[in-house]
Order: C-alpha cells, then sequence, then structure tokens
C-alpha cells in the first residue's frame, strides 16, 4: 500500500490551482508554527526522532546522511510560568534547531515533513516561506541555533483573564516569550 | 534566511515519484546520498493498524523496510486521530490524522532490548528474580496441570485472572467461563467506572462522548484532554472548539495543559480542593434552577425526580460550595449562569472527580448539570454515540456461578461495574475473606503498581500459589511471578477494536511483523492452555483468524480479509445521529434522564446524587492532598522504558506549589521527601504556581524496580502513598485519596 493521502503533492497542486500561489520558481520549504495552539505535547520532536534517528529511521533508509544521534534532538518544546498563583501565565514553545532538513527525502517522495503531519494540536503549516510571512506577518524567525525556516506565530499570546479575578497588583505579564530558551 | 542553495537540477532528481516541475528548493540542507535512494521511502509497505501505547487504539500506519518497523505514521482513513463527529470527519478526512508523542515512539517499546524473550520459571523465592528459560510447550503444560489441581481441589473459583482491557477480551472470557471462575477483572475499575455510573444513571449511556469541536462551552471536570489525551484527536477537537470562540472552564486542583489553554482563550481555571467536584456541580445546579436558568422544556418532558432534586440542591449555595471546595461563591455565580445561558454546552468529567471514595456521587452531580440545561446529543453536546462492533461467541459461564473473590456482584458494592473490584481481590488475599484465591493471571497488567497501595499489593501476592504473568516486559508483578509468558506488542497481534467516535466505525489491529522472539500472541496462550485443559470446543478449536472472521459476520456482516483490505482497516457505518432518545427514549428504566433514580433507591441508596465528602484527606500530621495523573508522554505504568519517552521526560517530578514551598525551603530541583502511615520516599520537587498549595502530585507510573534497566529507579511511585480503599457504590478503585507530608 502506498502513502496516505496527506502528502505535499496534494498540496502543491492546490497552490498552483488557486492562481494566487507564490512563484514557484522561489519555493523554499518552510514551517509556521501557531504557538497559540501549541499544547506542549512533543509528537512534532518524537515523529522527528523517529523520521530521522539514526538506527533505523526513514532518513536512514532514504540515506538523507544526516540523522538525530541518540540522546540528540533537533525539535524540543520549552515551557515557562509565570505570575502568582492562581493567576497563572504560562506558555510553551516549540523550538527546531539548525540540523533540520525540512524532512527533505520526504518531500521528496510527495509527504510533508514528520513534525507537520503528527502534530496534535494542528499548528503547523507547511509552505513557502515569502508566502507563509505574508500569510502571517507578526510571525518571527528565530535564529541562534534555531533554524530560521520556522516561523514563530503567537509566540505573546497573553492570557487575558477575562475570566477569573483581575490578577494583583504588581503581576506584569512578559510580552516576549524568547527569554525563555536563553 | 536560510543558507543552504539546492539547484533546481538536483531537486528535480530528488523528486522521484511527483512532477514538481519548476520548483527551485532552496534550504535544504546536507541531503547527501539523498537524490538515489529517496524514491524508498515511499516503497517500503504501509500496513494500517491501530496504536497501544495507550488504550485509545489510535489509527496508525507502521512502514515496514526488510521486515522492521522503520516508521509509524497517522492513518487517516481512521476517524480517531482526526475527531469523533461524522460530518466532521468528512470534512477533516483530507487534513490528515494526528499521533501522540507516545504514539511516535512505538518503535522503541518494539524494539526495546529488555523486552521479555523466553518463557521464564521462577526459582528460588518468590520475588528475588531468579529465574530459567524454559520451552513455551513446558510451561503451557505446567501451568495447564497446576490449574487442573486447584480447580480439582479447591473449585475453580480460586483462579483469578486479571487483564488490561484492550487485549483479546472475548477469549480470555471464554476461558474464564469454561473454567468456571467468576474472577475476570478488567482494567476500567481502576481507570472511568465512577464516570461510567455517574452517566449510566442519568442519562442512560456510560461512555457518551463530547462534541468539542462544535460547542460555545465546556465546562470540564478532572480531565485534561489536551494533556493526559487517550485519542489523539483530542486536542485538535478542543482547539478547533476555541478557535470557534467556546469558552472552556476546567475544574482541576493543578493547572493542566488544558486549564493553560483555558485561561490563554479567556476562560477559566478553577482550582477545587480534590474530591469536592460533587458540591461543585450542585452548587452549580442551584444557581441555574433558583434562577430559573434550566431547560425548562427537558425537564418537563424528558426528565423524571427535577422536583425531588430542586429540593436537594436548594440548601447547596455557592456559600456552602466555596467552604467545601475553595471556589469562591461570586465565581459558582457566574460559571453557572454562563453554563445555562450559552449553548450548545459541554459538561464532561473524567477520572478526577472519579477516583475518589465519593466519585459515583460526585460524577451523577456533574452528569445531572448536563440534564438540567438540556444539553444532551445535540450537535455541541455530551453525544450518545452510535456504536456497532464484533459480535463474538463467547461460552455461558456455568449456572450458578460460586461467588466473586471481589464482591463485584454481592450487595457490598450495588452497581460494581463488570470490570470487577481490584481493591477487594487484593484484600481477600490478605484476609482470606470471603475466600483466599490461590492463582492469579496478570495478562498485560502491572497490578502492583496499578491498585493502590502498593505495599499491600506485594503482601497479598506473596500469599498466592501460582503467578502467570504475560507482559512484553518484566514488571513489578511479573517479579512476582512463578511463570512469565513473553507477550506481544501491538505491532505483532490482532485485535478488532470499535472506536471511540459519535459514529459506528470498527478498527483492525494486524500483526506488521511477526513477533520478535517467535512468541505466541496472548491469544495463542490462551488457546493452548485451554486445549491443554482439555477444553477442546469452540472458540479454543478454531483458528484465532476464523474466531476473528465468525466475530465481523455475525456483528457487521464483513470478513476479515474485507475489513483488511478497506482503506487504512478501518469499516466505517452510518452517521453521528442525534436526539436519539427522542425516538426511543433514554436507556434508563424510566426511559427518562434521571436526577433521581429508583434504582438506587430500591438498592437502598439515596436517589439523588447529594454530597458526601471523601475520605483520607489531609490532617494536621499530613498536610498535602496527594493526587496524580497521566500526561501526553507516558501512559499508566507502561512507557517507563521507553528509551526517547524517557529522553525527553524521565523522572516525575512532585508537583508542589511554590509558596508552600517557600515556607518548607523547598527550592525548584531539590530532592524531598513526601511520606504518609504507608509509604516514605524520596521526590525531585518541582515548584509551581499551577497547583493548589494545599495538593502536590506526581504524573502515576514511576519509581520502578521491576521494569526494564531504563525504568528502573527513575522517579517516585505515587500508589505507594495511597490507603488503597474502593468507593462503596460502583467499586471504583479510590487511586486520588491520600495525604502525605513533605520536608526537605
Amino acid at each position: 500500500m502506498g502513502p496516505p493521502p496527506d502528502g505535499l503533492s496534494a498540496y502543491l497542486q492546490n497552490m498552483a490551482d488557486d492562481g494566487k500561489g507564490i512563484a514557484m520558481t522561489d519555493f523554499v520549504p518552510a514551517i509556521y508554527v501557531d504557538h497559540e495552539r501549541c499544547i506542549g505535547c512533543n509528537a512534532c520532536s518524537l515523529a522527528c526522532k523517529q523520521e530521522n534517528n539514526f538506527e533505523n529511521s526513514p532518513a536512514v533508509v532514504a540515506g538523507t546522511g544526516n540523522y538525530v544521534g541518540l540522546g540528540e534532538r533537533w525539535n524540543e518544546v520549552y515551557e515557562y510560568e509565570e505570575g502568582r498563583y492562581p493567576w497563572v501565565r504560562s506558555q510553551v514553545i516549540a523550538l527546531t534547531f539548525e540540523e533540520c532538513t525540512m524532512c527533505a527525502h520526504r518531500l521528496a517522495v510527495g509527504l510533508l515533513p514528520a513534525c507537520v503531519i503528527t502534530c496534535l494540536g494542528i499548528t503547523r503549516e507547511f509552505g513557502d516561506y515569502e508566502a507563509l510571512k505574508q500569510k502571517y506577518p507578526d510571525a518571527v524567525p528565530m535564529g541562534d541555533g534555531v533554524t530560521e525556516s520556522v516561523l514563530f506565530g503567537n509566540l505573546s499570546s497573553v492570557p487575558s483573564f477575562a475570566g477569573n479575578p483581575p490578577p494583583p497588583s504588581g503581576y506584569v505579564p512578559a510580552n516576549d516569550c524568547r527569554q525563555c530558551h536563553e | 534566511m536560510p543558507r543552504t542553495h539546492i539547484g533546481r537540477r538536483t531537486f528535480l532528481k530528488l523528486s522521484g515519484l511527483v512532477a514538481l516541475a519548476g520548483i527551485d528548493f532552496i534550504g535544504l540542507r546536507r541531503l547527501g546520498a539523498a537524490e538515489a535512494k529517496a524514491a524508498q521511502v515511499a516503497q517500503d509497505e504501509w500496513v494500517a493498524t491501530c496504536c497501544n501505547m495507550c488504550g485509545g487504539t489510535t489509527g496508525i500506519f507502521a512502514r515496514v523496510y526488510n521486515g522492521r518497523v522503520i516508521k509509524i505514521e497517522p492513518n487517516s482513513f481512521n476517524p480517531v486521530g482526526i475527531c469523533n463527529i461524522s460530518t466532521d470527519f468528512a470534512s477533516l478526512k483530507s487534513t490528515g490524522a494526528r499521533m501522540c508523542p507516545k504514539g511516535n515512539a512505538g518503535i522503541m517499546s518494539q524494539y526495546d532490548p529488555d523486552r521479555v524473550k523466553r518463557p521464564l520459571k521462577r526459582i528460588g523465592e518468590r520475588g528475588a528474580g531468579g529465574w530459567q528459560e524454559i520451552s513455551y510447550e513446558q510451561a503451557v503444560s505446567e501451568i495447564a496441570g497446576k490449574l487442573a489441581a486447584i480447580k480439582a481441589e479447591s473449585g475453580p473459583e480460586k483462579v483469578v485472572w486479571f487483564t488490561e482491557d484492550n487485549t483479546c477480551v472475548p477469549i480470555q472470557q471464554s476461558f474464564c467461563n469454561v473454567f468456571g471462575t467468576p474472577n475476570f477483572l478488567l482494567h476500567a475499575n481502576l481507570c472511568d467506572v465512577a464516570r461510567k455510573f455517574g452517566f449510566e444513571k442519568t442519562l442512560g449511556n456510560g461512555r457518551p462522548l463530547a462534541d468539542f469541536r462544535n460547542t460555545k462551552y465546556m465546562l470540564i471536570f478532572g480531565w485534561n484532554p489536551l494533556g493526559a489525551m487517550k485519542w489523539a484527536h483530542l486536542p485538535r477537537i478542543v482547539l478547533d472548539g476555541l478557535a470557534n470562540g467556546a469558552r472552556l472552564v476546567l475544574v482541576d486542583p493543578r493547572c493542566t495543559e488544558t486549564a493553560q489553554k483555558a485561561l490563554q482563550y479567556g476562560g477559566r481555571w478553577l482550582p477545587i480542593k480534590p474530591g469536592t467536584d460533587g458540591a461543585l456541580a450542585l452548587a452549580l445546579a442551584n444557581v441555574i434552577i433558583s434562577e430559573r436558568l434550566y431547560d425548562a422544556d427537558f425537564v418537563a418532558n424528558w426528565a423524571v425526580g427535577f422536583d425531588e432534586f430542586s429540593a436537594l440542591v436548594a440548601t447547596k449555595t455557592p456559600g456552602w460550595a466555596a467552604r467545601i471546595t475553595g471556589i469562591a461563591a461570586s465565581t459558582i455565580r457566574q460559571v453557572a449562569r454562563e453554563l445555562a445561558t450559552t449553548k450548545p454546552a459541554v459538561v464532561d468529567a473524567w477520572s478526577g472527580p472519579g477516583q475518589h471514595m465519593n466519585g459515583a456521587e460526585g460524577s451523577r452531580a456533574i452528569a445531572a448539570l448536563a440534564g438540567l440545561i438540556g444539553q444532551v446529543d445535540k450537535p455541541g453536546t455530551m453525544i450518545l454515540p452510535g456504536r456497532k462492533g464484533p459480535k463474538f461467541t463467547v461460552p455461558p459461564a456455568p449456572s450458578p456461578l460460586p461467588p466473586r473473590v471481589d464482591r463485584q456482584n454481592s450487595t457490598q458494592y450495588p452497581f460494581a461495574h463488570s470490570s470487577g473490584v481490584y481493591v477487594e481481590a487484593r484484600d481477600a488475599m490478605i484476609t482470606g475473606l470471603p475466600y483466599l484465591p490461590r492463582a492469579a493471571f496478570f495478562m498485560m497488567q502491572n497490578f502492583v503498581f496499578s491498585v493502590p497501595n502498593t505495599a499491600k499489593n506485594l503482601q497479598a501476592l506473596r500469599n498466592l500459589e501460582l503467578i502467570v504473568a504475560v507482559d512484553t516486559h518484566m514488571s513489578e508483578t511479573a517479579l512476582m511471578a512463578d511463570y512469565v509468558i513473553p507477550g506481544t506488542t501491538y505491532l505483532e497481534r490482532y485485535e478488532l477494536l470499535p472506536q471511540w467516535v459519535t459514529f459506528p466505525v470498527v478498527a483492525l489491529r494486524q500483526p506488521v511483523v511477526p513477533p520478535l522472539f517467535g512468541q505466541k500472541p496472548e491469544y495463542e496462550f490462551v488457546k493452548d492452555l485451554a486445549l491443554a485443559l482439555g477444553y477442546n470446543s469452540y472458540p479454543f478449536n478454531v483458528t484465532y483468524e476464523k474466531y476473528m472472521d465468525d466475530a465481523l459476520l455475525a456483528g457487521l456482516n464483513i470478513s476479515l480479509a474485507q475489513l483488511k483490505a478497506m482503506d487504512g482497516a478501518t469499516w466505517i457505518g452510518v452517521e453521528t445521529q442525534y436526539d436519539k432518545y427522542k425516538a426511543t427514549g433514554f436507556a434508563t428504566p424510566s426511559k427518562k434522564f434521571e436526577f433521581y433514580s429508583q434504582q438506587m433507591l430500591d438498592k437502598g441508596l439515596n436517589p439523588l446524587p447529594n454530597y458526601v465528602p471523601t475520605e483520607d484527606g489531609p490532617s494536621t500530621r499530613y498536610p498535602f492532598h496527594i493526587i496524580n495523573w497521566k500526561e501526553a508522554m507516558h501512559t499508566h505504568s507502561r512507557t517507563m522504558n521507553n528509551r526517547w519517552l524517557m529522553e525527553f521526560h524521565g523522572e516525575n517530578e512532585l508537583w508542589i506549589n511554590i509558596n508552600r514551598a517557600k515556607t518548607l525551603g523547598i527550592g525548584d530541583g531539590d530532592m524531598v521527601t513526601v511520606e504518609n502511615q504507608y509509604a516514605r520516599a524520596r521526590a525531585r520537587a518541582k515548584v509551581t504556581r499551577r497547583i493548589r498549595p494545599d495538593v502536590v502530585g506526581l504524573l502515576h507510573g514511576f519509581g520502578h524496580w521491576g521494569f526494564g534497566q531504563i525504568a528502573q529507579g527513575k522517579g517516585t511511585n505515587d500508589g505507594q502513598f495511597i490507603p488503597g480503599k474502593a468507593e462503596r457504590i460502583c467499586g471504583m478503585a479510590a487511586l486520588k485519596d491520600g495525604a502525605v507530608r513533605v520536608y526537605k
């Protein structure tokens, strides 16, 4: 049996058909991650290991020459919290490191990257780098060891506290989550 | 911007099977020999099957290359992993199914070097860890000989059979029936029996499923669908609901992943005192009734006992509940008004409120809320699933059956679930009351870790003459056994799985690779045991494939071969049906939604879901409630030897409130001592704002000494601190009642 029908070919077909797609000659594979929806489960990280693990993975079968070694990971979820009980603000952030190949060996046969198809929160969208940036103007790339091909959206989705009593005075919500991996 | 540039020609060569002419790929790194071999990725074999890293049975594809499973991927033909409503499934199918981190680590359990490879026979003292490898034939014949002797000497009921409830249950039930023992216990008693009871006694269905995706309001008691996900589609349907404007109120002593999202989307986290959910539910009902916000039409036409229920909750004011639950009266009033005036709404719960000594009544009070606001079996509410499945023929039990060892069918547990009462079975092994069992089978179940009060569990097992454990790995239970039979993983055996969605779906779990060590699947072991005892009747005298085939033909009128050939090895029946009760009534004795239960009164119980305090809570000596939970990365006590999962979460920290930790001089990451009258152990503290100050808690399933090498010595066993009682109406193991003190 062949691969299930959630592959890249259908995706690219749609992009070409709607007439609004990007110029295909400049396609740069990238992933947009919506942190408003991320639940921090690490399914992406495990899917990445499974796909690219050194021992027995599809990446080895495909011979990409770039593997996640034992104890290593190319994807990782960080979490942090602040506030004062019970006014808790916490956020998770899923980072993808420089080694990421965007699952080139999958793209080549019409499958989307392993992390994209497994994500439980449906936070990940695969597409052309510039097209994704246009679609999500607030999304930012990371850098500093974190791959720039992954765009981070809704990083500062601060809980509104609309439903709970107002936070005590002195409570300062942070707006920039990037400090959490420093 | 990405630095590496791969030219158009290289990519065209890479693209292999798909026509992507005209695309210039930039940013693919260090591709190496990918050009030559990429096409092989699509040439390996994709076998449709179902996961079993937890009991959720999410649809998967296992990719096999050179006789080895190299990767597990989601199966978008199977709704489990996509959503639970048929119309949603039709529209979401093309976006693909999903898989949780455990599912993504399945190959590490499959190819774990610590798996049990040969049948083992104990040498030396029980539990000392001395083993001798024996042949499978010798194991079967010796075990059968001992079973026959026990049956002849003291009756078949002296054999107690425990099993996980996802693996060949019908043939195990057949064995117990033919052998003559009534003592067949399944996992559910340690899971959600109180929830089952609550919904069954009100709306007549023990497993309603929440339509989170199409709702506008979610009130969830003690369940964490975004963390402890059982089905891989839960996060998607909850988040889609939130994105569509639904408001989420999450009731839990801990700020779970779901509570975090509730806050993020403008909902609420209600940090409740453990075991008081029923009081909160009654106070919500008090406000809804006194402010006349209930669904008068539903209550008048489709419910019984509303007047009695109104009288009961008249005194259950928000002020009364605030003192019990720790939730402010004003908050209770606000939530009650929102819940009653936002439609459609979901009121759901899982193990949190249930695993207490007042779990049955608490669950019933929660279920009553759904009826009060008329939010049952409509889009966006609690749906009564349309189920269809294989019909296995199970030989009848002898009549009369000897009394059960776990008192499941006694007056002591008037509404005990068919899965039994583990705590009573364990206590019988210690007290000899109602009688002392002589042998126990443990099929894929770590009894020592799963039943509350670890020390008692070990004491109980020492009193048995024969213990047989069938499992893929050693466990604390297997360590106590006389015989350990190597089990199979979900990638090595069959199962027919009616799926937990709101429309009828049956999926196949099938052997993707042969059992790694040539061992026989669990059902073959049961069959061989039956044959060795001379039970030459159906289903033991046919192949297991034939048994499944017969069940499929009887239940769905399809054959096993047909199911195998279906897309994703998944059979899908009719669409999700709504308002079914309007045609047939609810499946309760009165055919109505029951606020008032005559059948409970008939058995001498309160017909109304009154609040009773739970037991074994904090005291001056032991000031903290101790609770436990499940997360996305681990299941029960089974995944702690999975190298990848342990790499990501290899220890279960003791969560403690930041303010209490400061008073006790405990810093984040410090080792602390957790102690009560049952046990004392060390744990690593996680100092957090995300838990009530009077509660500490552990992720369940750590602290192994008898599991594989990776699991041993990691983290802290939560079950050792729990007194180990059973709820007195439905027999639910009270896994979340207990108190400890914590010091550095």
